[in-house]
């Protein structure tokens, strides 16, 4: 996938973007569906979210970990801006998206691939009621207290297997390490 | 330099999905400009955003549907909006990056509005339903006062100084987390003035999926109003009444020359048939001040006084409206109280429509205009009446600026 995008960037290739396109716009949709777009505006802002990969192929960077990390976070931001109406939290999360990113020397080591590679691994491993929680708030972008309701769930509960997720994510980096 | 407190974990993944409010998102964000740490964490958490996302089973798009979107793009380009990786960053000492390009100024430029002895507010100004951000200064050995507005916080954030409270110790970069109540104990420790970036509400406890309404062709969530915007979107009666008659004091107290340590309409507002229209400093400040910022000017006969715009927005004319303060910078702090009024911008003018006088409250503590934004609750019903949409803020204020306030 990060070769189609270096050819797009490079030789803006026509054909490396529909292969790009014709896998990711059907899952971007699928996504924003889950998070409540009716399907025109799914299909609107999956569309534009494609449309920012080919415009700014050129600011995708391996640290990003993958081409559907950069993508996801592109979905969320223009999700979000039609959503709310207002480019409030756009414009901040822009503003950190742009500042050199402050390394801790254990980051410094590893490179965002092997991160990506722990990471599926570690999501592999999750127990199901901790990936359920996690996949109901990146995927179909519920809050908490709506995560607790869909699951009938306490909303300690909620955040308990949150917690835990994360925690098991991030100690799968440090055994790595 | 390193935070030792840190956003909840699940805090941080309910960033990343982008299911936290504005307000609370955007003191995240500004953790994460000070965080090597939880910046790390929000990447990761995008990759598994990004594995998730892969992991959708779906259908290849086929070929009718790839030529269809591509020739769709021919005649349109993606909205002007930055996307990752296309704003500069902002140096400032004080202000954290993501908050000082919002804002547009830097931490010295802050107009920073007197609660009590000892403690200063500063209100950001974002559109309605975001909750609220507001910065919060103690002079040092200052414990922080409870009152309404200030306890029902949700995330603090330290940007100079320190503060302690029963929990522990919190310096620059640390953030802390509040389930309920601010803490009651709150003390500045630090030898220089503790400023701390506090959010509240709208409160996502009280959201269900069954309560989503429909806006456009997305359900969006009803976050609930902070109290600011509630009052703008359901002025009561009550409120609406007490608007008008702070209007009609107002205007007229201050047409008629006002208090000896006041400075009256003279040099500011200049009457044109049934129109009173903004003149001298008060028409540069309208023109060129951004929401925030403050001016000072000195009149021949009036002395000094100091002025400062909270809110700029438009009104169901289309046209656009700014709400400003006026008062006395010789007579201390707000000693004769401040005026708060609102033109709007029609032709080349700036039409005052409404002025309120806000009196000097009987102590500091009951003060009720909040710093930067907003005035009183019957200004704030006032406004209420006129906006439509949200705030104009940040580079969008900017550009309106430069292209002369033309609708």
């Amino acid at each position: 996938m990060s070769e189609q995008l270096k050819k797009i960037t490079e030789a803006r290739d026509a054909g490396a973007f529909r292969s790009l396109f014709a896998t990711f716009y059907p899952k971007v949709r699928a996504m924003l569906i889950r998070q409540g777009a009716d399907r025109e505006t799914a299909e609107e802002i999956a569309q534009d979210t494609m449309l920012a990969v080919w415009n700014k192929s050129y600011q995708f960077s391996q640290e990003r970990g993958s081409i559907g990390a950069w993508i996801y976070a592109i979905a969320r931001n223009l999700r979000i801006d039609r959503l709310r109406k207002q480019a409030v939290w756009q414009r901040f999360y822009a503003e950190f998206e742009t500042m050199e990113r402050l390394q801790s020397p254990v980051e410094e080591m590893r490179s965002w691939e092997l991160e990506r590679e722990d990471i599926e691994k570690a999501l592999a491993g999750l127990p199901p009621e901790q990936l359920q929680v996690l996949q109901l708030s990146i995927v179909e972008g519920l809050p908490q207290t709506e995560i607790a309701t869909k699951l009938s769930l306490p909303l300690g509960t909620v955040k308990s297997r949150m917690r835990l997720a994360f925690e098991k994510l991030r100690g799968a980096r440090e055994r790595e390490i | 330099m390193t935070a030792s407190h840190h956003p909840l974990p699940e805090t941080l993944i309910s960033y990343v999905s982008g299911a936290l409010p504005n307000a609370t998102s955007c003191v995240v964000a500004c953790h994460l400009s000070m965080c090597g740490d939880c910046a790390g964490h929000i990447r990761r958490l995008e990759i598994v955003g990004g594995v998730m996302l892969t992991n959708l089973q779906t259908a290849r798009a086929d070929d009718a549907t790839t030529e269809k979107a591509i020739a769709l793009w021919s005649s349109r380009t993606l909205a002007d909006e930055p996307l990752p990786g296309s704003a500069a960053s902002i140096a400032d000492p004080l202000l954290p990056s993501p908050l000082a390009r919002y804002m547009g100024m830097s931490g010295a430029q802050v107009s920073w509005e007197k609660v009590t002895t000892g403690e200063r507010h500063y209100r950001v100004a974002l559109p309605k339903g975001s909750g609220q951000i507001r910065l919060l200064r103690l002079t040092p050995g200052q414990r922080l006062a409870p009152r309404a507005g200030v306890e029902e916080v949700d995330l603090a954030l330290v940007l100079q100084g320190a503060f302690s409270d029963s929990s522990g110790d919190y310096v620059r970069g640390d953030i802390i987390e509040l389930s309920g109540d601010m803490p009651r104990d709150v003390r500045a420790v630090a030898d220089i003035d503790c400023i701390c970036m506090v959010a509240s509400g709208p409160r996502p406890t009280n959201m269900h999926r069954r309560d989503r309404v429909r806006t456009g062709s997305f359900e969006a969530k009803p976050f609930l109003p902070d109290r600011h915007f509630r009052d703008i979107q359901s002025p009561s009666r009550v409120l609406m009444a007490s608007a008008v008659v702070l209007v009609g004091i107002g205007l007229g107290w201050w047409l008629r020359g006002g208090k000896a340590d006041f400075p009256s309409a003279d040099n500011l507002v200049r009457i044109e048939g049934n129109r009173l229209v903004a003149t001298g400093p008060l028409q540069t400040a309208l023109q060129s001040l951004p929401s925030g910022g403050k001016t000072t000017a000195a009149l021949p006969e009036t002395g000094k006084l100091r002025l400062n715009v909270a809110m700029t927005f438009q009104n169901q004319s289309g046209d656009y409206c700014r709400q400003y303060n006026i008062a006395a910078a010789s007579s201390g702090d707000h000693a004769s109280g401040d005026h708060v009024g609102i033109a709007c911008h029609v032709g080349d003018e700036w039409v005052v429509r409404m002025q309120a006088l806000v009196p000097p409250a009987s102590s500091a503590a009951q003060r009720t205009i909040p710093a930067g934004g907003g005035a009183d609750p019957a200004m704030d019903a006032a406004i209420g009446a006129l906006i439509d949409g949200d705030p104009v803020v940040g580079p969008e204020e900017a550009a309106l600026m430069r292209k002369g306030w033309k609708k």
